[in-house]
């Protein structure tokens, strides 16, 4: 028994000292990383007066920089492709907890996936494992159940994850390049489309939607509220019809404590030259949106 | 508590610890700490359900009593069958009541008439189909004269509720369990060593390879009218490994577990995707299950002695009701059928028993004939384990038209490289030690010392690498 133990401990002692060396790793990987703006806001350099949070629709329909020079106002775009409205709650809890509050929040909601449950929407891990190095990241990820609190304390293998090994540096793709004022517009269209502008139903399922979701969703609002932040949520024009229900929805969950931009329709929105895929707009069509958009916003902030 | 969780990994130390240095000596003690934390690790799944737990073992320890205490055969019998009705009604309420109203429903619905489905809102507890069939392997072992009623109540409940084998098996025999936990146990070093590498490996089965397989399996399965006929053969592929990997992993993590406490199991798994035939499949897949209903429901229907057609039913009704065993839903019944009748050639050509050695025994590669003859059997597993896996027959039968696509020829979306080259490296290491009990068992024992321990922080560090959030086992649901 006492040779088990002993050579038990030595082993467990060997493992400790060569758990160490993967230090390395969980220090560099993100340098290497292409797309910054995580890491900008855990670094408390994203103090800006309006801020977009969203997902692809985001990303790629509001051209911050766009909106910088009409509304003369420091604007950055912190919308993640396939991010859901958890990962948004957990930006915007970032952002205010490592930076001054921004006045505006321009929340992208997605027609109808905002708080339904989907596939292509989820909470971006993989956006946060090469920044483990910060305890923020590191807590949220053991929050999420993702990691365990004693482990990751004892051990750097537990911390880092498979992706911390990949040094090689990242670079964009055409589908995702990251501006300076952080939005991703895109330049072309998608190949292999057939065009069909599809119709609304007019339904949207409440029953349906995923109660975690409806409270990030609440969370946001929340945030916004307790930090003096002006939220607008912003709908985003699809080559298909709008759902009036989800607006609706939306409405009713924001209530007073926000207001919501709904686009208007006009030929460009019916127009597949001005679309990426059915969900997106290409970089002619953000620019209208954004023209758009800066116009109601000059009223509002 | 999960085998692959920290709290697991807390637990088993502390309880490892008072068992030989605190209970060692006292082989009451040993057994009585060897139950509490065993409760306790049924508990912490869920307390409530510890209370069906404790209820189903003091049945078949009474029926039992009672059973040897009577000499009139009718006293025997109504014990007997008493037991038999309340353990397969809890597992008929538990597991298969919503099955049987919903299909009920169906049925009536399809004669036009509507109705209400009499459904329940009932959670499945985990565990209850093995501790169940542990529990009537006992009562019908003393019934058919087997064995003797066991008077110690606290060692009957360790042979029904020891927690590695407590959530998913191995299905234990009385026979082969109740004289090891009689018997004082000495802490046996070579042992302890083995049972510590044999949770290693079911660890990186479980994490490294199952739960990595999950994800894309999750991804093509979820969405099988979006996919490719190569990503749904590729899913399918996936899903292979994936409940290989979780179960045979599980049960590596259980059986090492309980050679800590100097307790051996019985085997679980035997390298079953290296069969040549069917029949061997099912030798060497789930095999305390598979011996089960060897004796306590083939044999007892008449087994294979009652000429070729009864062989055949009996066949045929061991496959549906293993198919059955494994969840309320026809997809399983189905899976059952379809092992049943890859079986069938072999039943009636009586070449069942033609594979019964290790194949390429002492040899490094097999023969061709060999080779082609696992590939076979590999393909056709695969096959049935879509069934396995859909939600319903009509996604499993539209995941089969979806494979016979024109696009079988393209790309698959899926392909993970990484994941393959892990799976690559898990079966090499599986066919070197295919003559073990378990692939690491004598895998670079002959190495020098530094050598083996780097490749073992390998495996530690790659479980790490991989581990994310704490995924159940598979076989939990059943």
């Amino acid at each position: 028994m006492k040779r088990f133990i002993a050579n038990l401990l030595l082993f467990a002692i060997l493992f400790f000292i060569y758990d160490k060396a993967f230090i390395f790793f969980k220090e560099y990987s993100a340098d290497k990383e292409i797309d910054k703006r995580l890491e900008l806001v855990l670094q408390g350099k994203m103090n800006k007066e309006i801020i977009v949070l969203g997902s692809s629709r985001g990303a790629n329909a509001v051209i911050a920089g766009d909106l910088q020079k009409i509304l003369g106002k420091s604007t950055y775009n912190l919308s993640y492709p396939a991010s859901d409205v958890e990962f948004h709650e957990f930006l915007l809890r970032t952002l205010v907890k490592f930076n001054k509050p921004p006045k505006t929040l321009l929340l992208v909601v997605d027609d109808p996936f905002q708080l339904l449950p989907t596939n292509t929407q989820v909470f971006r891990y993989e956006r946060l494992y090469p920044l483990v190095k910060y305890d923020h990241i590191n807590q949220e990820l053991i929050d999420k159940g993702q990691k365990n609190a004693l482990l990751s304390k004892l051990f750097v293998l537990h911390r880092i994850n498979k992706t911390n090994l990949n040094l090689r540096q990242k670079y964009f793709t055409p589908e995702a390049t990251v501006l300076a004022c952080g939005s991703m517009p895109i330049s072309f269209q998608k190949s292999g489309r057939k065009w069909f502008y599809e119709k609304t139903d007019g339904v949207y399922p409440i029953a349906d939607e995923t109660s975690a979701k409806v409270e990030a969703f609440n969370k946001i609002i929340s945030i916004c509220e307790n930090t003096g932040i002006k939220l607008i949520l912003i709908t985003v024009p699809n080559f298909r019809e709008s759902n009036p229900s989800f607006v609706e929805r939306m409405k009713t969950l924001v209530n007073e404590r926000g207001s919501l931009y709904e686009f208007k329709y006009n030929s460009i929105y019916l127009d597949s030259n001005y679309f990426y895929d059915e969900s997106h707009l290409n970089n002619k069509g953000a620019e209208i949106f954004t023209d758009e958009l800066a116009t109601y916003l000059k009223d509002k902030i | 508590m999960l085998f692959n969780s920290v709290n697991f990994a807390i637990f088993l130390p502390i309880v490892f610890f008072i068992y030989w240095f605190i209970a060692g000596k006292n082989l009451k003690f040993q057994n009585i700490l060897l139950l509490v934390s065993s409760y306790f690790f049924y508990a912490c799944w869920d307390w409530r359900f510890l209370f069906l737990l404790v209820f189903s073992t003091l049945l078949d320890y009474y029926t039992g009593l009672k059973m040897s205490q009577n000499e009139d055969q009718g006293k025997r019998k109504f014990w007997f069958w008493l037991s038999i009705f309340i353990n397969l009604g809890f597992l008929g309420v538990f597991k298969y009541y919503n099955f049987f109203a919903e299909s009920l429903t169906d049925m009536i619905s399809s004669f036009g008439l509507q109705v209400n489905p009499w459904t329940l809102k009932i959670i499945l507890p985990v565990g209850i189909s093995f501790y169940t069939f542990h529990g009537l392997s006992y009562v019908i072992d003393i019934y058919k004269g087997r064995i003797k009623a066991e008077r110690d109540f606290i060692d009957y409940s360790v042979f029904v509720s020891f927690f590695p084998l407590l959530v998913a098996g191995p299905i234990e025999r009385a026979t082969h369990l109740l004289p090891q936990i009689q018997r004082k146990r000495q802490f046996n070093y070579g042992s302890a060593v083995d049972g510590l590498r044999q949770i290693l490996w079911g660890l990186f089965k479980k994490i490294v390879i199952a739960d990595q397989c999950a994800i894309y399996v999750n991804l093509i399965f979820n969405n099988v009218e979006d996919q490719s006929g190569s990503t749904l053969l590729l899913g399918a592929l996936y899903f292979t490994f994936q409940i290989y990997c979780d179960f045979s992993g599980y049960s590596d993590i259980a059986l090492g577990t309980s050679r800590l406490f100097g307790i051996e199991l019985l085997r679980n798994f035997a390298f079953p995707y290296f069969s040549r035939d069917i029949a061997e499949f099912w030798r060497r897949w789930h095999i305390s299950l598979s011996s089960w209903f060897k004796d306590y429901l083939y044999i007892p229907l008449g087994g294979s002695s009652g000429g070729m057609w009864m062989k055949i039913r009996n066949t045929v009704i061991i496959f549906l009701v293993s198919g059955f065993w494994h969840g309320a839903n026809w997809t399983f019944i189905v899976w059952g059928l379809l092992n049943a009748l890859y079986i069938m050639p072999s039943i009636i050509f009586e070449t069942n028993r033609k594979n019964l050695g290790i194949v390429a025994e002492g040899k490094w590669v097999p023969n061709v004939r060999d080779a082609f003859s696992i590939l076979i059997t590999f393909g056709l597993t695969v096959f049935a384990w879509i069934f396995f896996r859909s939600a319903s027959i009509g996604q499993a039968f539209d995941y089969v038209s979806g494979i016979f696509s024109r696009s079988l020829l393209s790309f698959p979306s899926q392909f993970s490289p990484v994941l393959w080259l892990l799976i690559f490296i898990m079966m090499l290491i599986e066919w070197v030690g295919r003559e073990n009990q378990y692939a690491l068992q004598n895998f670079g024992l002959k190495w020098a010392r530094p050598i083996r321990y780097s490749f073992y922080i390998v495996l530690i560090t790659a479980i790490f690498l991989f581990s994310s959030q704490e995924q159940e086992f598979i076989y939990f649901q059943f």
